[in-house]
């Protein structure tokens, strides 16, 4: 038997005109994978989970000197207001404490709220694979049961219309997924971008008004996690599993540097002769930090909401952020 | 006062043009292709698109439309006098007419010009422009006088070896039979006298017009003015053949082989040079079209004669040769896209596999173009589309027709024209009976008057081609 299959020609009668694009065909999922996307109700902050031997312990052990240095600068702090005046001392004391519950709380709610949103499933993983080959016939499937997530949402309809209207029966795999994540995924990347300017914002404003390192720390990963969640609110997803050890990689980085920037800002304060203008620097670098922090987590987690992957030369980066930074900062007086 | 106005509008006009330079908002685009490509259609298209981008979602691949930052297109005059304008309107009176036909091939060079209005997505140029216009000049010529263009770091005798060379391959072996006859007959060092060498340069014409008819349908043909002579017919410097080496007394003053020599010399100077420096030279985008699915009907040769061709014009581009043609014109093309037409004339399902064949033909030339800074792409797309996809069961096997009327035909038909194959077939692997790719008259859309005709992946060539440029 030849190994290609001889031209033909046949005439059109007895075939109806109308196109019949082959059904959507079922990729093969490698074993493991799925069980990847469905077990990912595992807690998204154990990022380094799968140490062994030193390695987990020297993590373990500098989680805990951080967590230490952290109380230590709450402690230090209220000692200075006991020496002061002890009832400073224990009014700046139950302030914290009561301060601190209401965010272990916050964060915890956060927590469950986004454990509501409905996981990412294997759709995704196949969506990512079909945009990075040149298959055919396999992704139009996939992409209107995406498409059907956000039926009951009025604002994606015109969105998802101009999608409708966009496809043609030559359009390969690759060419549907950037498609549909250039069309009729744009309202939802513009309204995640705005949450994650707003955030960001937000985020470089309250680290000018905390004076506890630990405090910093618990604030930055309430306002990530409600970032995130308000994310994978307007997808209708969460990350799944990798994402979110990725995340909460990225999540730990931020509370690191950001309560250590807090520490260093003291430091900063007393080098340079504790002026205003010495504090008023070290606060804006520490308002970066923040910013920058959240940003890239915003970004991340956008990536990892979408039910589609971004084609890789439109994945939004800092700059669009910028933008959307600006707006939600307050107007000028 | 009329030569102070005149003055001062020619320095308002010339400034603004500085403007558009400054701002780099003007883009010449040169289109050219090779074997009735389908270049004219493909202009007419890319322009009928642009100017009709705002009525509907027909380019959604290219970012200024999707992204809602389009606010019009139209044409403008056109800034070269002494070019011949582009007849877009009567091209598409004859692909969208109520008896649509292919327009008839052009041999000469014309240019239209197109402004494009559009909201610039860049934080700098936002501020510094809320509007902006992108002035498109588009250039078509034909591809022969691209094929040339390797001809000038050769010399006379350089070329004349390559080409006998590739006159010892079939098929050009036996189309140069008559020509190389002559050639053995005429002595090279005798005095020249203008019959003598009249015959020769006529009988390698001859030679170059077999090679170039559509049952052999080569491309790699030089000189390209010899097929398609223009303002040159029967000018000495179009009368000349690539000679022999010469034995050991080298080129006695005077001789048969001194004058062609000269003519050669004279060719590259008034007609390539002249080319290149008027035209090539301010190119700043090239699009090269080209029919692969004729070569391969054709079989091995023509289709390897394609590749000879695609590697010829891409060392054009090639970077870090001092050479004259580097030397003084530098051509500034950054960007430049190989693009298989008539897509439409094969199943969608096999576009991939051609995308990837073309990729395989350019490849290495490709990876020197890069080095230099030039961009290359390589893409199936149609520019009026004219056929359907229909999927059908046929002996037990899923298969992909295309339904469509044929050229010369006046009823449609289902043609399975043969896979195209992932590689670039082995010549063992060649069978007479593997293709049968046709060609398919254009079909008017049923909505014609209100909408756009169909087309496969021209949004992509623009967004490659000016995406940036839109930004």
């Amino acid at each position: 038997m030849s190994r290609w299959v001889p031209p033909l020609e046949l005439p059109p009668e007895g075939f109806s005109p109308e196109e019949k694009p082959a059904p959507p065909a079922q990729l093969p999922v490698a074993p493991g994978q799925e069980e990847e996307y469905v077990d990912d109700t595992h807690p998204g902050f154990d990022a380094d989970h799968k140490k062994t031997g030193p390695g987990r312990w020297i993590f373990l052990s500098f989680s805990l000197l951080f967590i230490g240095v952290l109380v230590e600068d709450a402690v230090v702090f209220l000692a200075a207001q006991y020496r002061l005046h002890p009832s400073l001392g224990i009014s700046f004391g139950l302030l914290l404490l009561v301060l601190t519950g209401a965010l272990l709380v916050a964060v915890a709610r956060e927590w469950r709220g986004l454990r509501s949103v409905r996981g990412q499933d294997d759709a995704r993983l196949r969506l990512e694979r079909l945009a990075r080959e040149d298959t055919f016939g396999q992704a139009r499937g996939v992409l209107e049961a995406a498409g059907e997530r956000y039926r009951e949402r009025p604002e994606m309809q015109p969105a998802l219309d101009a999608y409708r209207a966009a496809l043609r029966d030559h359009l390969g795999d690759r060419e549907l997924v950037t498609l549909f994540s250039d069309v009729a995924m744009r309202p939802l990347d513009q309204a995640a971008l705005r949450v994650v300017g707003r955030h960001a914002a937000s985020a470089a404003l309250s680290a000018v008004l905390s004076p506890v390192a630990m405090l910093d720390a618990l604030l930055f990963l309430w306002r990530n996690l409600r970032m995130i969640r308000e994310i994978a609110h307007l997808y209708g997803l969460r990350p799944g599993f990798a994402g979110s050890v990725l995340l909460a990689r990225q999540m730990a980085e931020g509370m690191l540097v950001v309560g250590a920037t807090e520490l260093v800002t003291h430091t900063a304060a007393d080098l340079l002769g504790d002026t205003l203008a010495g504090a008023a620097l070290a606060s804006a670098g520490q308002a970066a930090t923040n910013a920058l922090f959240t940003a890239r987590i915003g970004l991340r987690a956008i990536s990892q909401c979408r039910p589609v992957p971004f084609p890789p030369s439109r994945k939004p980066g800092l700059l669009e952020i910028r933008k959307e930074f600006k707006g939600a900062l307050p107007p000028h007086p | 006062m009329a030569t102070l106005d005149q003055l001062a509008r020619g320095a308002v006009g010339q400034l603004d043009e500085w403007m558009h330079l400054a701002m780099d908002r003007t883009v010449r685009l040169a289109v050219t292709g090779l074997n009735q490509s389908g270049k004219t259609v493909f202009t007419t298209a890319l322009v009928h698109h642009l100017l009709h981008a705002l009525d509907g979602v027909n380019l959604p691949f290219l970012q200024v439309v999707a992204e809602g930052r389009l606010q019009g297109t139209r044409i403008m005059l056109q800034p070269d006098m002494d070019v011949p304008a582009f007849r877009y309107d009567s091209y598409l009176r004859a692909l969208l007419g109520a008896k649509p036909a292919w327009p008839v091939p052009t041999d000469a060079l014309s240019e239209i010009r197109l402004a494009v209005r559009f909201r610039p997505s860049g934080m700098v140029s936002r501020r510094i422009t809320p509007n902006a216009t992108l002035y498109l000049d588009i250039i078509d010529y034909p591809g022969e006088w691209l094929l040339d263009l390797p001809m000038l770091h050769l010399s006379f005798a350089e070329w004349s070896a390559q080409t006998l060379q590739r006159c010892e391959e079939e098929p050009r072996r036996s189309l140069s039979e008559e020509w190389r006859a002559r050639l053995a007959e005429i002595d090279l060092a005798q005095p020249a006298r203008e019959e003598p060498i009249r015959i020769l340069g006529e009988s390698y014409t001859r030679f170059l017009m077999a090679c170039k008819e559509a049952k052999v349908g080569l491309s790699f043909l030089q000189p390209g003015r010899f097929t398609i002579p223009g303002d040159f017919r029967g000018a000495p410097l179009l009368m000349f053949s690539p000679v022999p080496p010469p034995d050991h007394q080298g080129n006695p003053p005077g001789s048969v082989r001194e004058e062609l020599e000269k003519r050669f010399e004279s060719y590259k100077k008034w007609v390539i040079d002249t080319f290149f420096s008027l035209h090539f030279n301010t190119f700043d985008r090239q699009v090269v079209l080209l029919d692969l699915l004729s070569a391969m009907n054709r079989g091995p040769g023509a289709f390897a004669d394609r590749q000879m061709a695609l590697e010829a014009i891409l060392q054009g581009f090639r970077y870090g040769q001092a050479n004259l043609f580097t030397r003084l014109f530098k051509p500034r093309i950054d960007k430049l896209l190989f693009a298989v037409t008539k897509a439409d004339f094969v199943a969608a399902n096999q576009h991939a596999n051609l995308e990837r064949l073309l990729r395989q033909m350019v490849a290495r030339p490709a990876n020197d173009a890069a080095f230099s800074g030039v961009e290359v792409k390589t893409q199936a797309l149609a520019s009026l589309r004219c056929t359907r996809t229909v999927v059908r069961e046929h002996d037990g096997r899923r298969l992909s027709f295309v339904q469509g009327i044929p050229k010369g035909r006046d009823k449609e038909t289902l043609l399975f024209p043969g896979e195209i194959p992932e590689t670039i077939p082995d010549p063992g692997e060649w069978d007479a009976n593997r293709f049968h790719f046709l060609d398919f008259e254009p079909r008017r859309p049923p909505d014609a008057e209100t909408a756009t005709p169909p087309h496969i992946r021209l949004d992509h060539a623009l967004e490659f081609l000016l995406g940036d440029k839109l930004k």
